[in-house]
């Protein structure tokens, strides 16, 4: 993965050779990148400090008042906290069943082909309109409860979304169900540059299963680590759509992300300023983690290669 | 459409030019990427409104085109520094100008390519519910994820009218996997190789 390696691009061309081709031909993808990506970023960061409403013509500077706020209001501490935790159990989880899949569909089993769509169809599909179907079978009277009482496990029964106890493990379940096919790819992917031979090899020398798959496979899948873990942590921070149709934030705060309290402070309550210290706190948190993944994770890839 | 000829453009630039900038320029992509977008949507916001763009498709797209341009130029990147040079030199050397080369040479090599970043993209801005929810909310200009939202704030708790909903937003995209899941999954694996 040359997420860091710039050297590998500048091999591509000499000082002086013909096949330069001026700069100003990427402008336009440029221009898109920065009008979207970057300039109403370093706007939005002059927002967080600010107290504007979203309607009147000139926000004041408060200073650091906003920040105060999310550490001091409910809903907006339970959004840093959710979002803490859910990625953290999530990114941990999804990447385990990935890795769990990828090995054990590398294999020449007959129904692999099938078996890998399979396990990726659920992350192509609208994540609200899957959302809305787990809502179906973790309600009250849902699938699932109505199956408890069948097998007689009554007491098992809970409202699963609306127990503050439970919503968060519940999320999680739904999130690994929907990335761990995700997750999959990468490490199928992956695995392609892991040759037989060298397995064979080591087999040979008297390796055991495990050491083979530790001094073999995870070395070599580094790459995949990398890309896997860095999506996975993004896609956790940024979990928005799935929370909206599983639980909507509720019951009252426990499910609330730093993502669903960007979008109800600033576009709901007109709380723009707030809003806008918020997504600074999300942005900030998926720089520092990613970046951090990025070099530790690159460091180690080169120390396997 | 945009994001792929866009896109092509600026990752061939990036990997040819060969200078020390292409790498700057090659990590403010990247940045682009893990950047999430949720503090740049209220300047994005006041800025469209203003533009009268708030609520029309012609917004969304500019939007989703700049949104996705990182990803793409990511893509295209990591595959045109594997393409041989040989070809571009020799258009070059036979009195092809640049343009000529890239149009004739260089994006039809990116065939593959095409495939892979059209059906990513376009499968995760169809079901993307973030953006247009903001930026579409309320208007005429609804699309899928945002109907199926509003469906059922309508009609909470009529379970078999919102599968009726579920059912229409997703059917589509099976349909689309069945026929596309190798370019899907290739798609997704190809950040790896890069």
């Amino acid at each position: 993965m040359p997420f860091l390696s710039g050297r590998k691009l500048r091999r591509g061309g000499t000082r002086g050779n013909p096949l330069r081709v001026p700069w100003i031909v990427a402008f336009p993808s440029l221009a898109f990148t920065i009008a979207i990506h970057f300039l109403p970023v370093v706007v939005g960061l002059w927002y967080a400090f600010t107290d504007w409403d979203g309607l009147s013509p000139n926000a004041n500077w408060i200073g650091l008042a906003n920040f105060r706020t999310i550490f001091a209001h409910p809903a907006t501490r339970s959004a840093l906290w959710n979002t803490l935790l859910i990625t953290g159990v999530f990114v941990v989880a999804v990447n385990v069943a990935g890795l769990a899949l990828a090995v054990a569909l590398n294999r020449s089993v007959k129904s692999r082909h099938v078996l890998r769509s399979l396990f990726f169809l659920p992350f192509v599909l609208m994540p609200l309109a899957s959302g809305y179907i787990w809502r179906y079978i973790f309600d009250y009277t849902g699938v699932l409860n109505r199956f408890l009482q069948v097998v007689g496990l009554e007491e098992w029964v809970r409202p699963w979304f609306a127990d503050p106890s439970t919503v968060l493990w519940t999320i999680v379940v739904v999130l690994i169900w929907q990335y761990s096919g995700l997750a999959m790819v990468f490490y199928l992917a992956g695995l392609q540059g892991v040759s037989d031979e060298l397995w064979e090899a080591a087999a040979i020398d008297g390796a055991s299963t495990w050491m083979r798959f530790r001094r073999i496979t995870v070395p070599l899948l580094a790459p995949a680590f990398t890309v896997s873990l860095v999506f996975t942590t993004i896609t956790g921070f940024r979990l928005f759509d799935q929370i909206i149709a599983l639980t909507g934030g509720g019951p009252v705060y426990a499910s609330e992300t730093l993502a669903t309290q960007v979008w109800k402070q600033s576009f709901v309550n007109g709380n723009f300023g707030l809003g806008s210290a918020l997504a600074l706190m999300l942005t900030g948190l998926i720089v520092v983690v990613a970046v951090t993944q990025l070099v530790v994770l690159g460091r180690r890839e080169a120390a396997a290669a | 459409m945009g994001v792929v000829t866009l896109g092509s453009l600026g990752a061939w630039t990036l990997a040819r030019s060969g200078s020390r900038l292409s790498t700057g320029l090659y990590m403010l992509f990247v940045i682009g990427i893990i950047m999430p977008l949720e503090l740049g949507i209220i300047p994005l916001y006041a800025a469209m409104r203003h533009l009268g763009l708030v609520g029309t498709a012609h917004g969304m797209i500019l939007l989703n085109v700049g949104h996705y341009m990182p990803l793409s130029v990511f893509f295209y990147a990591s595959f045109v520094r594997a393409l041989p040079k040989e070809y571009e030199e020799a258009a070059r050397v036979d009195g092809a100008s640049l343009f000529r080369t890239f149009v004739r040479v260089v994006f039809p090599m990116l065939r593959p390519v095409h495939g892979s970043v059209a059906v990513v993209i376009g499968l995760i801005t169809w079901n993307e519910f973030f953006l247009p929810l903001i930026f579409l909310a309320g208007s005429d200009t609804q699309t899928l994820p945002l109907g199926v939202y509003a469906f059922v704030g309508e009609f909470s708790a009529q379970w078999t009218l919102i599968f009726a909903a579920v059912t229409i937003s997703i059917v589509p995209v099976l349909a689309f996997f069945l026929f596309a899941q190798r370019q899907l999954i290739h798609g997704f694996a190809g950040g790896i190789r890069g």
